[in-house]
């Protein structure tokens, strides 16, 4: 273990020769970070608590909201090329100053209709900022370092952007709820959020834009214009490779969309059957926790075994793991040492957190190496800019799927009902989890029905030779 | 000039296409509006503990004090309502809520409303642990023997979640301390069974014990 965790650091060495401008890039990813991460875990609640929102609009306005990033990140691309670096970065900040700024301050002027209608410009306006800033990190990360360091230079920015998740629940979530209490403590968060990104502002200023590393024989081995999605879309819908991407992407949609129940669902699930003032930040940190430690230790290990299969056991491992919040609470109250409701729903949480963080883990990084093996190789870039379209689609559609089920079995005042038994299995917040579970289960079943077809990584040219070859025997 | 135009047209086609999308969105949670699943905007304010902007909202439509919301509860009910672990946070909302229900009261609001399991405004006050909403309910006429579908009144539900001084309340101004639920548990039984699975409320129950046998 201790071997792993050498070796792991050790490959930093490397980050000895990048330049100032490489390690102001992780500041503004360290900042923003801890900023989107802060109101990743707080928007449910703000929405409902401050702006007056239901359950139903929180739903589709996370999914709105979700959609906006990923939507504009397809598109934001050609602006970060045609600006720059830094001016990207002007135009980043600029609009998350507005929008966390906005959504601080607009409940302490004003109520009812005309702050949801403010709230919702602020909610796309943070989209257009979110996907700008995390395109343009990625643009960076590239802009400020050489072939030989670059893959290290991006595992520094996964490692600071886990730290910054963890700090975000365990200390900025928990540390202004307590502070400011349930209500206000949500704006405050809105305001620190707009504090870092002043910070995030202020680094991008110093940023000198005088080590660009991107060498003239880079640029030469690129010499392919800029394409829109659209475009590209239109000359890869046709190929059965893509077709394939699609069909394994949609098949696996169900338990990917379990990551988004993290921001969607689980914030009120935790508040609404245990109480308003738990700690959720800390139970929401145990996940970036267990990637950090995971990546470090188990990475190495892992990919030795063949894709497909770490994806089916992955996901299998996801989907189970909502069978913890799934089951009837009186089984959890059967477990020696747990002796009330509180004590049984905590100990589900952290199972299920801890459960499927380890899924994570073995089958989140491997959609990247399936979407790079199934595409031909002259349009792995392609591919892969277009693999996140059926979240795209999926999102705001999981936004109303969720804000109904939290509607109607994890609304506001639940527990009540629960601890006087008033509200039957069937009703339950763990009915909702078993439908999430049947949701998430269909993946692993559907992509080891399917596994033959998606596990060929052959491309057009290769099965046409094998077809000839097939009709001339 | 030429360089911009691309960033000019993706940036038409965001701003169309997100204009679009929030403009069905808000249809779309419009068209539910009648089902109940918008949030009222007075429980919005009691949630807030803006209690101004609720005394606003209340003069602007004086009648939508009793308005249900999808789980059949009403603006009182609301108020009623926190579900807190610290006795300390919920000895500082209700100063808020206390007002909102004498608001709410004065302008008329039904204290005896049941939701869609039959609980009324006092015994979501007895839930969540406000002797002095409670008070403020039973002054107003609120039905102290009501029962839950589940047959527990307000006086079992305060010693299920050991609050004391909700049960001591309760006995003071008359509730049953007999009355049994679907169950067939009285309040005595319910706090006897609490207080071995909640030790850290050890003291509390102990009090409910002695005031409720």
């Amino acid at each position: 273990m201790f071997a792993a965790v050498k070796n792991y650091f050790s490959e930093f060495k490397i980050m000895k020769t990048v330049s100032k401008d490489f390690w102001m890039v992780n500041a503004i990813q360290f900042f923003d970070g801890l900023a989107y991460f802060s109101i990743i875990i707080v928007i449910s609640l703000y929405l409902n608590d401050n702006v007056g929102f239901s359950d139903m609009e929180t739903g589709i306005w996370q999914g709105v909201f979700f959609m906006f990033i990923t939507a504009f990140m397809f598109t934001v691309g050609s602006i970060c090329d045609t600006l720059g670096v830094k001016r990207t970065y002007y135009i980043a900040t600029i609009l998350l100053i507005i929008s966390r700024l906005g959504m601080g301050v607009a409940p302490e002027l004003m109520t009812g209709e005309p702050l949801k209608y403010v709230t919702m410009g602020l909610l796309i306006v943070m989209a257009l900022g979110t996907a700008t800033i995390v395109t343009n990190t990625n643009a960076a990360l590239r802009h400020f370092t050489t072939p030989e360091n670059r893959g290290t230079g991006f595992n520094v920015y996964y490692l600071i952007m886990n730290i910054g998740a963890m700090l975000a629940g365990a200390v900025v979530f928990d540390g202004f709820r307590t502070m400011f209490g349930t209500v206000k403590g949500n704006l405050m968060i809105f305001n620190f959020s707009f504090a870092m990104t002043v910070l995030t502002l202020i680094c991008a200023v110093l940023i000198t834009n005088k080590h660009a590393e991107e060498t003239a024989a880079e640029k030469a081995a690129d010499p392919t214009p800029q394409k829109t999605p659209l475009q590209i879309f239109a000359e890869v819908w046709k190929e059965s490779a893509f077709q394939k991407l699609v069909l394994f992407l949609v098949l696996t949609l169900g338990v990917r969309l379990v990551f988004t129940h993290q921001t969607m669902v689980m914030p009120k699930y935790y508040l609404r059957t245990l109480y308003n003032d738990f700690e959720l930040g800390l139970v929401n940190s145990l996940n970036p926790f267990i990637i950090v430690v995971g990546l470090i230790l188990f990475i190495p290990i892992i990919n030795k075994f063949d894709t497909v299969k770490l994806i089916v056991v992955g996901m299998l491992i996801s989907a189970l793991s909502l069978l913890f919040l799934a089951v009837p609470n009186s089984w959890i109250l059967a477990i020696p040492g747990i002796e009330n409701m509180n004590q049984a729903y905590i100990y589900i949480i952290v199972a299920q957190i801890f459960v499927f963080a380890v899924g994570e883990l073995i089958f989140s990084p491997r959609f990247v190496e399936y979407t790079a093996s199934v595409a031909p190789k002259d349009k792995v870039a392609s591919y892969m800019g277009l693999s996140a379209l059926p979240m795209f689609i999926a999102r705001p559609i999981n936004g109303f799927v969720s804000g109904i089920l939290i509607a109607g079995y994890s609304y506001e005042g639940v527990r009540a009902k629960i601890d006087t038994g008033n509200v039957s299995y069937m009703d339950s917040p763990e009915w909702m989890w078993m439908i999430y579970f049947f949701l998430a289960a269909i993946s692993p079943i559907a992509v080891i029905l399917l596994r033959n077809s998606l596990a060929s990584t052959k491309t057009d040219d290769e099965e046409k030779k094998d077809g000839a070859a097939e009709a001339a025997h | 000039m030429n360089k911009y135009l691309p960033i000019i047209k993706d940036a038409l086609i965001l701003m169309a296409f997100s204009s679009i999308f929030a403009v069905l969105s808000i249809y779309a949670a419009d068209l539910l509006k009648g089902s109940g699943v918008k949030t009222d905007p007075i429980i919005a304010s009691i949630i807030q503990n803006d209690i101004d902007q609720m005394k606003k909202l209340i003069e602007a439509e004086g009648g939508r004090v009793n308005n249900l919301d999808e789980q059949g509860r009403t603006p009182l009910m609301w108020a009623a309502y926190v579900n807190y672990k610290s006795g300390e946070l919920v000895a500082k909302d209700e100063v808020k809520r206390l007002e909102a229900t004498t608001l709410l009261l004065e302008k008329n609001a039904d204290k005896d409303l049941k939701d869609k399991d039959g609980w009324t405004a006092l015994l979501w006050a007895a839930w969540s642990g406000f002797p002095k909403v409670s008070d403020a309910l039973i002054g107003a006429g609120a039905d102290i023997a009501v029962a839950d579908k589940r047959g527990n009144t307000a006086l079992m539900i305060a010693a299920l979640r050991g609050n004391a001084a909700v049960v001591k309340l309760l006995i003071e101004k008359g509730a049953d301390r007999t009355a049994k639920n679907t169950e067939g548990k009285t309040a005595a039984d319910i706090a006897q069974e609490m207080s071995g699975k909640y030790p850290d409320k050890g003291a509390a129950y102990t009090e409910i014990l002695s005031l409720v046998k």
